[in-house]
């Protein structure tokens, strides 16, 4: 027993080793793929990066407290359209506030974690799988105010998207003119910059959090709530603490996404989109910051690469055919969470952990070091 | 870290669950920094006790007080508050984290800062965590844990994590310290270790103990008061002595126990 | 009056309706503490083999019946011991219920696919024309739902009540550990759980398409879901509980559309956002539902 636990926190310790090594090629790596890469990779890395945002959100949550949501899709929505009300002129048809866009996108991702902070009453009392079902009732409801409140939403029809510029700087637009290494930055390139400069920074937010008393505390939770509670964890309060803070990261996510999209329409908000957050969670191993995003990357970019694939694919291409990307890659990832929970429930992480453990020599553990007992 | 310990006063505590009564009329006094042991069969209603004084039960009548201050009606955050530790019957470690997350998870209410202080490093949050990390260790060498401190708990063998589980009470610093059968598992040479550890904590720290234990040599060892349960009511309390000589104790306790008892100490796991 | 009194018993027959799928789910819950996110796609893979043996394949609607029913215990059988086993052991019941989502997701992927545009029906006998009584005019698919389901409902529970099931199932809720030490099969309990409630769900899947929806196409799946906020209303450890919440989201769904013009200001169409409203007040009042028992502890 003590030989394996040595074994394990020496090589945690040679997991540190590699974590700067790898960080900064990676970091090389994203930073030069605009230099090369076309519109449709710089689209889908954007995409994948502002719903890895949102998937680390709901990791927090759902594996670090243990606390299922349902709702993410709601949050992300609220982040879209709260950005939109905000920074759109009124117009006889459709509600606005006409914020400088900035400060739109920053009270969008503040509304969307009060609205997370309102839910708490129910999210710091129900633990786990209740909280989870509750959770669908936002999905519902958002669906339905989605549909109706025109004049706030445009209802089926949608709401166009103004650009988030900060002065005369368009940050998902092309003025003004700019280039790298002579490459123009245009639309896709500041796409993918943007959106990577969030992920990382939110990202690195989130592992602070998680590192805190406050992620121990989440913890703890998650392992033993009776026994967190005797220790003087506020049971409650962490949990709502962690449900707010999980919507704060869907809101960004929303604005993010509904700046890519340029327009959005409600049916995109629905059930199913909370589903695929789920699905990016599980993938990436449930409690890991980078399976999450790992599991987002996946998730996101698998329908857009089925589309353009699709037919090279046997099957797939074609009008007759009803087994549409669409189709695949609801049952790839509805498949993924069964495969993955059944077999490895530590996902993508697990993979990394492996590879890792591949990687380490092994120096055997001298059985001197075993401390006494 | 020298709290002086706190006077404990149970009166009248009576918890019913769906029309069973788990605990009827009890009442005792636990002194400060002394070691008052709660005996009593399986069922006699000890856990159910516990529970109540860590504010996880509310009972359907009675009070007791820390050092004047009414607990019951707190919530379990509160009752860590007011300065009670608590280590569990089966030393449930946290398994996601390390030890020394564990240890850290008892300096929980005496740290400062939230998501915020957290997520941007303010330095307030990180003078806190540094002082709790050291508060920690020095905790861990009191009970000769802090080699284990890098290791998940998850792997701890058992009768490290009973120590463990003790330290992380400690680590709340509490002026009452509940423990829940802290020799239950154990072996002899381990027992022994448990007995002169909290003998330590009393006469070193000055905290007041309340130890629930199967064990009667290391409770008629170390206690300076025995309360007897049977049946959710208390059948006496007094010194070791006394206890094992009184006649109510030997008919109601030891004579219908007694070989219960001494199953339990043979078919114990290892650890 | 008359108007209020029709909305009752259409509200009654839809709620009858919901229990059925409800008490699947608490059925599941109490012997499994697993919540069976995956029900409503059961309903829909059970309804859709019966909908297809009739109208694809030609057989009559009580050769179909039998073989949507059968089929969807047996798949939830097999959901139940190919994969939720797996978590009985470590009681990891998070992880299976998230797991029953990716079923869901894929069952229901393919069933869709299967059904694409088409609006299956399933031959059922009872016909849409309308009954007087009581100075009310109510479908014969809307009574029939009502008598067949109640009926089902009530011999269900004298059957918990009555039969070594019952008992083992209640046990089982209690304290899995305990019951296993007395004998119980934990595996069996859970597997006859998983049958009945797939069997159920197709029953009420029967009663769905034949009403509100002409017949089996791909909205069915929404109508299902309301199962579980039933569940959750009732209380998730409640069979009673299972079918007041049934009743409560059929209700609640029915006086909603019916009262539709002095609710304009919710918007059109909040009938179907009414269930998951009527959820979140109760579980604001009672956490653990209507008849959910609470737990003693307090944290």
């Amino acid at each position: 027993m003590f030989k394996a636990a040595l074994t394990s926190s020496k090589q945690a310790r040679a997991g540190v080793r590699w974590r700067v090594p790898v960080a900064v090629v990676a970091g090389v790596v994203l930073l030069a793929i605009p230099l090369y890469a076309d519109r449709f990779w710089l689209n889908l890395g954007s995409f994948a990066f502002a719903a890895a945002i949102g998937a680390v959100g709901l990791m927090i949550l759902v594996g670090r407290v243990g606390q299922l949501s349902l709702a993410h899709s709601f949050f992300l929505a609220v982040g879209a359209y709260g950005y939109i009300w905000l920074s759109s002129p009124a117009t006889e048809e459709s509600w606005g506030l006409g914020l400088p866009s900035l400060a739109a996108a920053v009270v969008a991702v503040a509304l969307a974690g009060l609205a997370g902070l309102a839910f708490s009453p129910l999210a710091g009392r129900l633990k786990g799988i209740y909280l989870g079902v509750a959770s669908l009732a936002l999905v519902f409801i958002g669906q339905h105010v989605l549909f109706t409140a025109e004049p706030l939403t445009g209802g089926y029809n949608g709401r166009n998207v103004p650009e988030l510029s900060i002065g005369s700087f368009q940050v998902f637009g092309v003025e003004p003119e700019l280039s790298l290494f002579g490459v123009p930055l245009r639309q896709a390139e500041r796409g993918w910059y943007v959106t990577l400069l969030i992920l990382a920074l939110t990202t690195v937010f989130a592992v602070l959090v998680l590192r805190s008393r406050v992620g121990r505390a989440f913890a703890a939770i998650r392992d033993g709530e009776v026994h967190a509670a005797a220790l003087g964890v506020r049971v409650a309060r962490y949990r709502s603490v962690a449900f707010t803070l999980s919507s704060v990261y869907a809101g960004l996510a929303g604005v993010l996404l509904a700046l890519l999209f340029e327009r959005v329409v409600p049916e995109y908000w629905d059930l199913f989109l909370s589903l695929e957050y789920l699905a990016m969670v599980v993938i990436g191993g449930q409690a890991s910051v980078a399976g999450a995003i790992a599991g987002a990357a996946f998730v996101s970019s698998l329908p857009l690469l089925l589309q353009r694939y699709s037919d090279a694919i046997p099957g797939m291409g074609g009008a007759v055919s009803n087994f549409g990307p669409a189709y695949v890659a609801q049952i790839l990832y509805g498949g993924m969470i069964v495969l993955i929970l059944f077999y490895e429930p530590k996902g993508l992480a697990a993979l990394a952990t492996r590879a890792r453990k591949a990687l380490t020599p092994r120096r055997p553990v001298a059985a001197d070091r075993t401390p006494a007992a | 870290m020298t709290a002086p310990g706190a006077r404990l006063q149970v009166s009248d505590v009576t918890v019913r669950f769906a029309g069973v009564t788990a605990l009827s009329g009890v009442t005792f006094t636990a002194e400060p920094g002394t070691i008052h042991a709660v005996i009593g069969p399986n069922g006699a209603g000890k856990s159910s006790l516990f529970n109540v004084l860590s504010g996880i039960y509310k009972p359907a009548e009675g009070s007791v007080r820390v050092d004047g201050s009414e607990l019951i009606g707190l919530a379990p955050h509160r009752v860590t508050a007011l300065g009670v530790g608590r280590a569990f019957q089966n030393a449930s470690m946290f398994a996601g984290l390390t030890v020394e997350e564990n240890l850290l998870l008892g300096r929980h209410r005496l740290g400062r800062g939230g998501v915020f202080a957290a997520g941007l490093r303010l330095p307030y949050a990180r003078r806190s965590e540094r002082e709790a990390r050291a508060k920690v260790r020095e905790v861990a060498e009191f009970l000769g844990v802090d080699h284990l401190l890098a290791l998940p708990a998850a792997e701890l063998p058992y009768g490290e994590a009973k120590r463990v589980d003790i330290a992380r009470a400690l680590a709340t610093e509490p002026r009452l310290l509940l423990l829940d059968e802290p020799a239950a598992g154990m072996h002899t040479h381990e027992k022994v270790e448990v007995r002169d550890t909290i003998r330590r904590i009393a006469a070193e720290r000055q905290i007041t103990v309340l130890l629930v234990e199967h064990d009667m040599g290391l409770v008629m060892g170390i206690s300076e008061q025995v309360t007897v349960l049977d049946f959710g009511q208390v059948v006496t309390t007094g010194p070791p002595g006394r206890v094992t000589s009184d006649e109510a104790v030997i008919a109601a306790y030891l004579g219908r126990a007694g070989a219960a008892q001494k199953a339990r100490s043979e078919s114990q796991p290892p650890s | 009056m008359a108007q209020l009194l029709s909305m009752l018993v259409e509200g009654a027959s839809l709620g009858a309706v919901y229990a059925l799928v409800a008490l699947g789910i608490v059925v599941i819950y109490k012997s499994s503490s697993v919540v069976n996110f995956a029900q409503p796609s059961l309903l829909m893979f059970g309804t859709y083999v019966t909908a297809s043996a009739y109208s694809l394949h030609g057989l009559s609607f009580w050769v179909a019946l039998p073989l949507g029913v059968a089929a969807a215990a047996v798949l939830a059988v097999l959901v139940d011991r190919v994969l939720v086993a797996r978590f009985r052991r470590t009681q990891a019941v998070v992880a299976a219920s998230i797991m029953t989502i990716g079923v869901d997701v894929v069952l229901l992927t393919e069933v869709d696919r299967r059904i694409g545009s088409q609006i299956l029906t399933t031959g059922d006998p009872w016909g849409n024309e309308v009954v007087r009584f009581l100075g009310i005019g109510v479908a014969e698919a809307r009574i029939a739902a009502l008598v067949v389901s109640a009926l089902l409902l009530v011999l269900f529970q004298l059957w918990l009540h009555r039969s070594d099931f019952g008992v083992a199932m209640r046990a089982t809720a209690e304290d899995p550990e305990t019951a296993s030490l007395m004998g119980i099969r934990l595996g069996r309990v859970s597997a006859t759980a998983w049958a009945v409630a797939g069997a159920l769900a197709v029953c009420a899947g029967l009663f769905i398409v034949a009403y509100p929806s002409p017949g089996l196409d791909t909205s069915v799946e929404a109508v299902a879901l309301r199962a579980l906020p039933a569940a959750i209303i009732g209380g998730l450890d409640s069979t009673t509980g299972a079918i007041a919440g049934g009743l409560l989201v059929g209700l609640s769904e029915v006086l909603v559309r019916g009262y539709g013009e002095h609710l304009a200001f919710l918007g059109q169409g909040f009938e179907e956002a009414a269930p998951y409203v009527l959820m979140l007040v109760v579980l604001l009042a009672r956490p653990a539902g209507l008849f959910g028992i609470r737990e003693a502890v307090r944290v």
